[in-house]
């Protein structure tokens, strides 16, 4: 068969032409390309986010340390408030309790003051009645004796006299 | 059954005979068809690297796209895609060989993802003319994978000389992991390598066009279905070969590029 260049390709496609090398150019320019253009800025944003990443992860770690240290504190801060409103108030309790006591003594000594200086008013007031009454019960007395006796104008004598010797 | 074996035996004789002895019903399915400029002594396959060509323009728009926008802060869809791409690479990477051993292995294994997977996602394009499709994926033509797997076999090998030196290279290479007795089956996996490499993913894009030349055989009522049907498949297969085809690479530099000593 003589060579046929219109056929030489149909000959068998397993066997390649000087298409190859111009396969392998254009392979070698998108290589090129990807090798300048793309590998290197994507590998360096790769990089970028990855670091962004790990700072964040840092960042976070020490938001929370500051969180748990703050709320510790509050927590402290709020136990010792506790304790000294506690006790403000007991030792409020213990003063309240002490001037009521200290009033109630007041007021009941003040009670009994006024009690016994009621009371010693009116025995002398009593005392005072009595002894009045003594002085006008005795001419009373005397008076009514003598009617009954027939006596008059008798001189006044004191009323143990005159009872004594009421009687013969 | 035997109308598919008729049809396929078309199909080699349409590929391997010559003019004179094409049977007289020419099939509608063209395989390796390509349409070829003479320059210099050598034929080029103009529809390949026109192909090729909106592939790695797709690629570069989109790697400009993402270095004017990139930021550190809410990537834009680009810049999310490329960072996935980098992040899954970068992990194949450092699993196999350390990024401090390989760091330009990542790159590369980018590179190969990226151009792969949006050549092959050409093809879902549904403009057709004739028999077959305007853009064909670049894959579906040997010039290109040969071309990608030569690179990758050549920087690999490079790789390895550098790293290990070039008679220890040699040496490790031919000896492989089972000692000198199996220097012959070594010799072997070092050339499959590079064939296998290339000729996965051109056996993969290929079918996906001679499915699509088979179903275009439907008249075009019924046709539609199984080829958004197919066509979505091409998709996934299309991914699935991009990713192998990088994380290969990546293999086969750990493997270059691997002691003596970390052999336990």
């Amino acid at each position: 068969m003589s060579p046929r260049t219109d056929v030489e390709a149909a000959g068998n496609f397993l066997i390649p032409n000087g298409t190859f090398f111009v396969e392998l150019a254009i392979f070698l320019i998108v290589l090129g390309v990807i090798w300048i253009f793309v590998v290197p800025p994507i590998r360096k944003v790769l990089a970028e986010r990855e670091a962004r990443v790990e700072e964040t992860a840092k960042i976070s770690k020490s938001a929370t340390e500051i969180f748990t240290e703050a709320e510790d504190r509050y927590q402290t801060a709020l136990n010792k408030a506790r304790a000294e409103a506690a006790e403000i108030r007991n030792e409020a309790r213990n003063e309240g309790r002490a001037i009521l006591e200290e009033l109630r003594g007041e007021a009941q000594r003040e009670a009994d003051h006024i009690v016994a200086e009621s009371t010693a008013q009116l025995r002398a007031e009593a005392d005072q009645v009595a002894a009045e009454l003594r002085e006008s019960v005795e001419p009373l007395a005397q008076n009514l004796a003598d009617r009954m006796l027939g006596v008059k104008n008798r001189p006044r004598s004191s009323a143990g006299n005159q009872r004594g010797r009421g009687t013969p | 059954m035997s109308h598919t074996v008729a049809s396929i035996a078309q199909m080699t004789a349409n590929v391997t005979l010559s003019a004179e002895d094409a049977p007289p019903a020419p099939s509608k399915i063209h395989v390796g068809d390509h349409v070829v400029a003479h320059f210099f002594g050598l034929d080029f396959n103009i529809d390949t690297i026109v192909s090729t060509s909106v592939a790695a323009l797709i690629v570069l728009g989109l790697a400009f796209y993402l270095r004017v926008k990139i930021t550190s802060g809410v990537p834009n869809g680009v810049q999310l895609f490329f960072e996935s791409v980098t992040v899954q690479m970068r992990n194949q990477v450092e699993g196999a060989i350390g990024m401090k051993v390989a760091p330009f292995a990542l790159p590369l294994a980018v590179t190969l993802f990226t151009f792969i997977l949006l050549s092959n996602w050409l093809s879902v394009l549904p403009v057709q003319y004739g028999s077959g499709e305007l853009i064909a994926p670049p894959a579906s033509d040997v010039n290109f994978v040969y071309a990608l797997a030569l690179f990758v076999f050549i920087a690999y090998q490079a790789a390895g000389i550098w790293r290990r030196g070039p008679a220890n290279h040699l040496k490790q290479t031919l000896k492989g992991h089972a000692g000198w007795g199996m220097i012959f089956i070594n010799v072997i996996e070092e050339v499959a390598k590079p064939l296998s490499l290339s000729l996965r993913l051109f056996g993969n894009m290929f079918a996906g066009g001679v499915m699509i030349s088979v179903i275009t055989l439907f008249p075009f009522w019924i046709s539609w279905g199984p080829n958004a049907i197919w066509k979505m498949f091409d998709l996934f297969v299309g991914a699935i070969q991009a990713f192998i085809f990088s994380l290969l690479t990546v293999l086969y530099f750990s493997q270059s590029m691997s002691l003596e000593s970390e052999n336990h």
